[in-house]
């Protein structure tokens, strides 16, 4: 990778971070496309290998995009086309946004100086896409998985927000930049794990992933995505990867101290670190069973809520201590 | 004004659980789904995923012969139901794994490999204990009146557990009770869908259903 044309960032005063020109963005959603791939081929081993076929899940994904890409698109009656359509396509756009603001090494494409706000914005706008998937097929399995997924929504959502603020404390700053470059010589997942933890589950969960894939049950014959086919539901399914491939990117200025690290380059160990944080996820899904919708809400707000707000309490005081 | 648009007629709406004007949506459920005992058919009336209303009935299942085989195959089918519909992937694709080498082998359960791990995993496991925790609790009278096996009482993780044992040692069942198919629709009215599917794979409704045909014939 080449020195990319830089241009002064007029926006953020002593920011860590250069914005580059641009045109870099299809180079970063090329790399989030890549994350998407690389994802769906180690889901696909996985696959594989928890059912004890014979090896060769990693080329799963590329048969069911051909199955997909060839299959005829079907719509149920008097679907609401537009917002369905907006819906499944939709997570995608969010994921690529979510990237926007995360700085690989010391390059970002958008420098904003409330870059957590923009990635939460971007998480809560997944509620509205996922649940117009499900209301827009005009199906009674595909509105059911809607719900499921409000429901989760309810629980994970406020955790998730109150994870994002213990980092942006002790950075003292919303600029993402700014939070990666605070952590010099010791990772906010290290000293904030409570955090770093409830971010992840909840990565998972606006992924639709894992223990929240309830609201894609195979109960309600794919929830959501009941009546989502050919390239809707390719689309679709590209959108849960790159949110879980954009919410593992996004761990690594917040908690795993952005481009820090021995030998190789800035860009490099973000890549590397996203790519761990990815491969947790992913393998997490096969190994614990759904958190119900309708019980979730309790454990979010009677165990994740206060856990997370004494974590920012702590690390409050720690941060009005040190200064 | 077009009350049935594209030929569907609208949802009406009705008081849900907190009193709330919720549509009511019709659904009919089976009679074949996956996870599912095959040939019941429950028709719903669903307020957003909660059952309101239902009606049960089977279509008929023809009672295929069976082995020893098939019964250890059967009971491992169910449990591959529960833990799929609670779910849990890699422990259902384990159990899959273990009764597809049940029918290939023939062998006891003793001597079927994992089953021992599998076991242990899914007593282990904390959040599928909190998830079925406290799901439709039956009591001894309970079940008399509803004329379910007596291992029914309990609540959804005890029948999971009893489930695991019968796959576990093998036992066959064939004293079980005549089951019938309205008491079912008792069982999981008020719960969400999802919750429903649960109840009604951990009540091993497999083995039920043919005794229920076998009677009807058996009057007919």
């Amino acid at each position: 990778m080449g020195e990319p044309l830089l241009v002064q960032s007029p926006g953020v005063p002593g920011s860590p971070v250069v914005t580059v020109a641009p045109g870099w963005a299809f180079a970063a959603v090329a790399v989030l496309g890549a994350l998407v791939v690389v994802a769906a081929m180690l889901d696909g081993a996985l696959s594989a290998r928890s059912a004890g076929g014979p090896a060769g899940g990693a080329a799963r994904p590329f048969g069911e995009v051909a199955r997909l890409m060839r299959q005829r698109r079907r719509t149920t009656v008097q679907a609401d086309s537009l917002l369905w359509r907006i819906g499944g396509a939709g997570l995608l756009v969010a994921a690529a946004l979510m990237v926007a603001v995360v700085p690989l090494g010391r390059w970002t494409i958008f420098d904003l100086d409330v870059g957590v706000m923009w990635f939460n914005a971007m998480d809560v706008m997944v509620w509205a896409l996922v649940w117009l998937t499900g209301w827009g097929a005009n199906s009674a399995y595909s509105l059911v998985g809607g719900y499921r997924f409000l429901a989760h929504g309810l629980g994970y959502e406020l955790p998730l927000m109150f994870a994002l603020v213990a980092p942006a404390i002790a950075a003292q700053s919303l600029n993402v930049g700014k939070v990666a470059a605070a952590q010099e010589g010791l990772w906010f997942a290290v000293w904030m794990p409570v955090a770093f933890l409830v971010y992840l589950l909840g990565v998972a969960a606006f992924s639709v992933w894992g223990p929240f894939a309830p609201a894609l049950g195979s109960d309600v014959a794919g929830g959501v995505r009941a009546e989502l086919s050919g390239v809707d539901r390719l689309v679709f399914e590209a959108g849960r990867y790159a949110l879980l491939a954009a919410g593992a990117a996004f761990s690594v200025p917040m908690f795993l101290g952005g481009g820090a690290g021995p030998v190789l380059p800035d860009w490099a160990w973000v890549l590397l670190k996203t790519l761990a944080v990815l491969w947790l996820l992913v393998w997490l899904r096969r190994r614990l069973p759904a958190f119900r919708p309708d019980m979730f809400l309790e454990v979010g707000w009677l165990v994740l809520l206060p856990a997370v707000l004494v974590q920012d309490l702590l690390v409050a005081v720690l941060a009005v201590w040190r200064t | 004004m077009d009350m049935s648009p594209g030929g569907i007629p609208l949802a009406e709406g009705g008081e849900d659980r907190d009193g709330l004007q919720l549509d009511v949506l019709k659904v009919r459920l089976g009679p074949v789904l996956p996870h599912w005992p095959a040939g019941l058919v429950l028709h719903c009336a669903l307020q957003g995923d909660v059952v309101t209303e239902v009606r049960a009935e089977v279509l008929d299942a023809g009672d295929e012969g069976r082995d020893d085989a098939d019964a250890l195959a059967r009971a491992l089918d169910n449990l591959v139901s529960v833990l799929a519909l609670a779910g849990w992937e890699g422990a259902a694709a384990q159990a899959r794994r273990i009764r597809d080498a049940a029918l290939e082998t023939g062998d006891r359960p003793e001597d079927l490999e994992g089953l021992e791990r599998l076991r242990r995993r899914v007593r282990r496991s904390w959040t599928l204990r909190w998830s079925l925790r406290g799901l439709r609790p039956l009591t001894e009278e309970e079940v008399r009146h509803h004329g379910l096996p007596p291992d029914a009482v309990g609540d959804t993780y005890d029948r999971l557990i009893r489930m695991m044992d019968r796959a576990a040692t093998g036992t066959r069942q064939d004293d079980r009770p005549v089951f019938r198919v309205e008491h079912l629709a008792l069982l999981v009215i008020g719960l969400d869908l999802a919750a429903a599917r649960l109840v009604l794979a951990s009540l091993d409704v497999h083995e039920l259903q043919a005794d229920h045909t076998q009677h009807e014939v058996a009057h007919g």
